[in-house]
């Protein structure tokens, strides 16, 4: 495994430097690397332009199968209302790609699942 | 669809495991984060100095800075063919400055006119002559301990970063410009020191090794406008309100996480976040500064001050055997670094007072060691064997400059931050050996210093693996007498 910056905002050691286990905490400078990272950035729009492109019937059946295959369980009533809202009528790829961020940065996916 | 959560609020007999945890976790991150380590008990008894800086600027001259060309001449011969090595202790002769009777190298006519405003410290020795090493005294000098040790130490900005925390909420708090740490060569090595170590992540430097790209690192990803930007992160909250597990999850990492969520977003929506980017500056300042990517740094380090930063590195940057790391045509390749370095430190040291900063910013210019013509250090030599070891003579202008290793004396400068102004403290031999003859200054004392003027006592200590960790070696570094008042 390539030791990126995505690798390392993931918390991911240098191997230079002296560990005994892995940080459990996610410090500043690799939330900043997450929320603009363009390794991140870049995995995500790909994401999202091969989500756009399959059969959608609605926003709310992307956000259920999203919460499904990312958190492994269905989205709560008002989950699901702000999820599809992100998504947009539209199914916007920005949307998607919106979406896919804010679940990949929910507490419950980073340290949970 | 099974329900995937475990808990069941109506079975008070089988506490989940998860809810066990959580409240468990709960009950010691009440005093406590899990597993940081805490500042020693008599550590939060000691009453910590009166700062007389805010925040500090390293301006790090990596790769060895030849004392005797800079910041200490001494006896200069220019270069003749079949000139002896023993005849050369610069090669450059000495200029005057704007202190009476203090004189530094040519080719710093800029920085010359400044040194009224600083302290020029000339007596810095670093130890172990026999196995000079760039990496070890760079990670010596950063660290204030002689590696390898048994635990991981942290940078003397991760130290401010861990004590002092940020001057400005949004802004990090260690800063360090200008180094590569990949694809360099003893990249392992300067990763080992650029580090907060044990103190964990969080006050770990934010590298920016290109001064000209560092708007980037704060900027909101390339192709997503304010408005997305801020849009995105306030559907996240929403999310993250409208999780049904939120009260599964272990507070303490639960909120840690939102919490650097929040700084991420709060520094890359921040106003401050224009310190960041150089290019806002008018095109007389920039070209004023830019003699290189060094100069670029100082102009960043300058903007990253007036916004709050706590603790900034610029360096010219480690490679082996380039810039500083005169190992043959030493002459040339200073010449070229002083032409790198003096208007920008000079014009830095300027703008700060201008701006009424420099009093509260420590500005320090230092480097691993010095050099010398004569002998490189090899186990079991010391410094004075200089003086007897006899070497050629010089045949081309490639061999016209000090490109041998010297950890006996070395040169240190630092600006504001309360030091007295137009002082010297310490000086070396006019003759080989060009050790320290007054005042030695050890990394310890050195480091003791620099915390001083920061407000932090040298005996603070943290505990690490059962055992106290100081600021300075077993907290014994004397901060020496170079302040005002």
């Amino acid at each position: 495994m390539k030791s990126d910056l995505l690798q390392r905002a993931l918390g991911r050691p240098n191997r230079e430097q002296i560990v005994s286990m892995r940080p459990n905490e996610l410090s500043t400078l690799e939330a900043i690397d997450l929320s603009n990272g363009q390794a991140l950035t870049n995995l995500l729009s790909a994401g999202a332009a091969k989500l756009k492109k399959r059969k959608w019937s609605s926003p709310e059946e992307l956000a259920r199968w999203l919460y499904v295959s990312a958190l492994s369980r269905e989205p709560a009533p008002a989950e699901l209302k702000v999820a599809a809202g992100m998504v947009g009528a539209d199914l916007s790829e920005q949307g998607i790609a919106d979406l896919l961020w804010a679940v990949c940065m929910l507490p419950e996916f980073q340290t949970i699942r | 669809m099974n329900s995937p959560l475990p808990l069941d609020p109506s079975l008070p007999e089988s506490l989940a495991r998860r809810e066990f945890l959580r409240m468990l976790a709960a009950a010691s991150a009440a005093t406590l984060s899990m597993g940081a380590p805490r500042l020693l008990a008599e550590s939060e008894k000691l009453v910590q100095p009166a700062a007389t800086a805010d925040s500090c600027i390293l301006i790090w001259l990596a790769g060895g800075m030849a004392a005797p060309e800079t910041f200490d001449p001494k006896r200069y011969a220019p270069y003749e063919k079949g000139l002896s090595y023993e005849r050369v202790l610069s090669t450059f002769p000495a200029i005057s400055t704007a202190v009476d009777g203090v004189r530094i190298c040519e080719g710093l006519e800029n920085i010359a006119q400044v040194m009224d405003r600083g302290t020029l410290i000339r007596s810095a020795v670093q130890p172990d002559l026999g196995s000079i090493l760039h990496s070890r005294h760079q990670f010596h000098w950063h660290t204030g301990y002689v590696p390898p040790q048994t635990v991981a130490c942290p940078h003397i900005g991760a130290w401010m970063a861990r004590v002092l925390g940020p001057r400005n909420p949004v802004m990090p708090a260690f800063i360090n410009i200008g180094q590569r740490l990949e694809g360099v060569g003893e990249s392992e090595e300067l990763k080992s020191f650029t580090t907060a170590g044990f103190f964990g992540g969080e006050y770990g430097p934010m590298n920016l090794p290109f001064p000209e790209e560092a708007a980037a690192a704060v900027r909101p990803p390339k192709g997503m406008d304010a408005g997305r930007f801020i849009n995105r992160d306030r559907e996240f909250r929403r999310l993250v309100d409208a999780t049904p597990s939120r009260n599964l999850l272990s507070d303490h990492q639960h909120e840690s996480m939102l919490r650097s969520m929040d700084n991420a977003y709060r520094l890359l929506s921040a106003k401050e976040r224009a310190a960041f980017d150089i290019s806002l500056e008018t095109p007389e300042v920039q070209k004023d500064y830019d003699t290189g990517r060094f100069g670029r740094g100082c102009l960043l380090a300058r903007r990253l001050v007036e916004n709050g930063a706590r603790f900034v590195e610029v360096t010219t940057e480690y490679v082996p055997f380039f810039q500083w790391d005169t190992h043959g045509k030493g002459h040339e390749t200073v010449a070229k670094m002083h032409a790198e370095i003096d208007r920008p430190i000079a014009r830095l040291i300027r703008d700060l007072e201008q701006r009424g900063l420099l009093d509260r910013t420590l500005v320090i210019i230092a480097s691993e060691f010095s050099r010398d013509a004569m002998i490189e250090g090899r186990p079991g030599s010391k410094a004075k064997d200089q003086a007897f070891n006899k070497s050629g003579i010089m045949t081309s202008p490639d061999h016209y400059g000090l490109h041998r290793h010297f950890t006996g004396g070395t040169s240190v400068v630092m600006f504001g931050g309360g030091v007295k102004k137009g002082h010297v403290y310490g000086a070396t031999a006019d003759e080989r050996p060009l050790v320290a003859i007054k005042d030695p200054v050890s990394i310890s004392d050195m480091h003791a210093t620099i915390f001083r003027a920061m407000g932090i006592s040298p005996k603070t200590a943290f505990d690490i693996e059962g055992r106290p960790f100081y600021a300075t070696v077993d907290g014994k570094g004397v901060p020496i007498p170079i302040f005002r008042g």
